[in-house]
């Protein structure tokens, strides 16, 4: 009974954990894998979700407040990003969403109202009427109100990509020029995709704040693309259901190296190196991934 | 607050000279490769911590001399740039990997580098042993004799860039590559080995950064990814892919962060730089010089 009662939580943890990072997965495949613009600007906008809800709780408001704040954010802050790189070669985008990764770790490091480096703590779990009973079952109320939300997410994203939009999208990532040629407005589809992509990576960030209750500084990190991008590249590009398997299998991998006897101090370290040669692989043996419809690439210039 | 212009000036032009010399590894690579190459932030990580191993080993003939220590850890530098070129990016080359795949893998082998000083040398800062500060006053500003060697330095890796560039023959087979890689190929330029030689001097560029580095300032394992987005914001400013358009931007942005900066809490005086990118892309996207990709 009392293994039951420490695995629970456990499960709960891995399960939540996979849920978020699957939030920010799909919105890198929607702009990475669908339309074929190279972004790695995800962590920032999962980050600038975190520290919407945390400040919200701060401020008093709730959750929808936090959506809908976060979403406000994103949108300018992406809109801005695809203004300054739509029109250009694809390596000033990869560039400029580097960039913002660094931006916003700044930016909550030094921000009064974020903490500093110290951050937010103590940020509510968002309590579900009938369930606070126990921690537990409210944990997993928690987590089966994310696994809605990314179920509603993943819905609405399929719908998305078999839509006339999703086929422009598409064709901007396979020929640009053949879509100009076409008479769309490539920049304006790009900028499209890019905003939801990353409305999409913030929601993650959101449910993060309320899942773990602290939001500090090194949660965005640099070195945490090699964790989102190997979870993108092994379930593959332009498949949806691949951004789902890729993370439970990229996750999954370093969970598995814990029964892996190490020192305690190199453990962290020695995960990171093995998860970045097995990237290295996956990318030279197969770059499109298990699930993935195409290679990474990016679009016609 | 004139009066703390010139010390501003001085200042902007040490990080600048700093900035100056990667911004034209990463140009370099840029223009014949065509791909953003992250990894020159791993060569400085390298030729850094070689510089620290060698000037604080125990070795008398090593440890004394402060120009074997940089000789040393430029060559080893250089070297692991090769290496990298012909080991890791020549695989995925040749099975046609695209641009985006080779930016992604460049990150990865600049995760792997800096994971690997983590190990060996802890996350920790360090500073090199060994080197005397001594200051020099004129015209009302203070800098260190290293500092003035740093801006010498600069200037001499450009200049001796330059003269590849122009007079020799692999200069002129970089050039080519860079400005018609297939039109290279057909006049019977062996575009590989052009490669690896483009690798093998960027990569004394990048070593030197770290030394540089290393005796301006303390090291750390994430020092060079700081420096390497530096690197790329300046090769914007000057126009991506065009070299001489680089150590502008390098300079340029050196004093602008330097200027700047003074009048900038100093917690957000690093967006400064990043804002910069944002503005020349919105507003000027082929640099300065308003030239699209050439040597």
């Amino acid at each position: 009974m009392t293994e039951l009662t420490s695995f629970i939580p456990y499960l709960l943890q891995v399960l939540g954990t996979i849920i978020i990072f699957s939030l920010v997965i799909l919105g890198m495949n929607l702009s990475i894998g669908f339309t074929g613009m190279l972004t790695v600007s995800h962590i920032a906008f999962f980050g600038i979700g975190a520290y919407a809800a945390a400040i919200s709780f701060k401020l008093g408001l709730g959750f929808i407040e936090a959506i809908v704040i976060g979403t406000i954010v994103t949108t300018i802050i992406s809109y801005i990003l695809a203004r300054a790189t739509v029109k250009l070669k694809s390596d000033y985008l990869a560039v400029a969403s580097l960039t913002l990764i660094f931006m916003v770790q700044i930016v909550a490091q030094n921000w009064d109202l974020a903490g500093g480096v110290f951050g937010i703590k103590g940020i509510n779990r968002v309590k579900l009427p009938g369930f606070e009973i126990s921690p537990i079952t409210n944990q997993l109320a928690y987590v089966a109100l994310m696994l809605f939300i990314l179920a509603i997410v993943f819905f609405l994203l399929k719908k998305l990509v078999q839509s006339k939009f999703g086929l422009i999208f598409k064709g901007i990532r396979d020929d640009e020029t053949a879509m100009q040629s076409l008479g769309y407005n490539t920049e304006k589809f790009k900028t499209i995709s890019l905003i939801i992509s990353s409305i999409v990576a913030m929601l993650g960030g959101v449910l993060y704040a309320h899942f773990i209750t602290v939001v500090v500084p090194t949660l965005i990190t640099f070195n945490d693309l090699l964790l989102v991008l190997g979870m993108l590249v092994i379930g593959g590009l332009g498949s949806l259901e691949g951004s789902i398997i890729g993370t439970i299998i990229f996750y999954s991998l370093p969970e598995a190296l814990r029964f892996v006897e190490m020192p305690e101090a190199i453990i962290g370290l020695a995960r990171y190196l093995v998860l970045s040669v097995i990237l290295l692989i996956v990318l030279y043996i197969r770059p499109r991934g298990i699930f993935g419809k195409v290679d990474i690439n990016e679009s016609g210039q | 607050m004139l009066e703390v212009l010139p010390q501003l000036f001085i200042n902007g032009l040490i990080t600048g000279s700093i900035y100056a010399i990667i911004a034209t590894a990463f140009a370099l690579t840029y223009s014949v490769t065509k791909f953003i190459d992250f990894a020159h932030a791993a060569i400085v990580l390298v030729a850094a911590y070689a510089f620290f191993s060698v000037s604080s080993s125990q070795f008398p003939v090593l440890g004394d001399s402060l120009f074997t220590a940089i000789l040393i850890s430029i060559f080893t530098g250089a070297i692991v740039a090769v290496l990298l070129k012909n080991f890791v990016y020549r695989a995925f080359m040749n099975k046609k990997a695209s641009k985006a795949v080779l930016f992604i893998v460049s990150i990865i082998v600049y995760f792997i580098a800096q994971a690997l000083v983590q190990l060996a040398f802890g996350t920790d800062t360090k500073t090199i042993k060994g080197v005397e500060i001594l200051p020099i006053e004129a015209l009302g500003t203070v800098f260190s004799q290293i500092e003035l060697g740093i801006i010498i330095a600069a200037i001499i890796f450009a200049g001796m860039l330059f003269a590849i560039l122009k007079y020799t023959k692999i200069g002129k087979e970089m050039r080519a590559v860079a400005d018609n890689y297939e039109l290279a190929e057909i006049a019977g330029i062996n575009s590989k080995e052009v490669f690896l030689k483009t690798y093998f001097i960027a990569g004394l560029f990048a070593s030197a950064t770290g030394i540089t580095l290393g005796l301006e300032r303390a090291i750390e394992p994430a020092m060079a990814s700081t420096i390497m987005l530096r690197a790329i914001t300046a090769a914007v400013i000057g126009g991506l892919g065009y070299i001489p358009g680089a150590i502008f931007g390098g300079y340029f942005l050196g004093m602008a962060e330097s200027i700047m900066g003074f009048y900038m809490p100093s917690g957000f005086k690093d967006l400064f730089a990043f804002a910069l990118l944002f503005a020349f892309l919105i507003f000027r996207p082929h640099g300065i010089f308003g030239k699209k990709g050439r040597v």
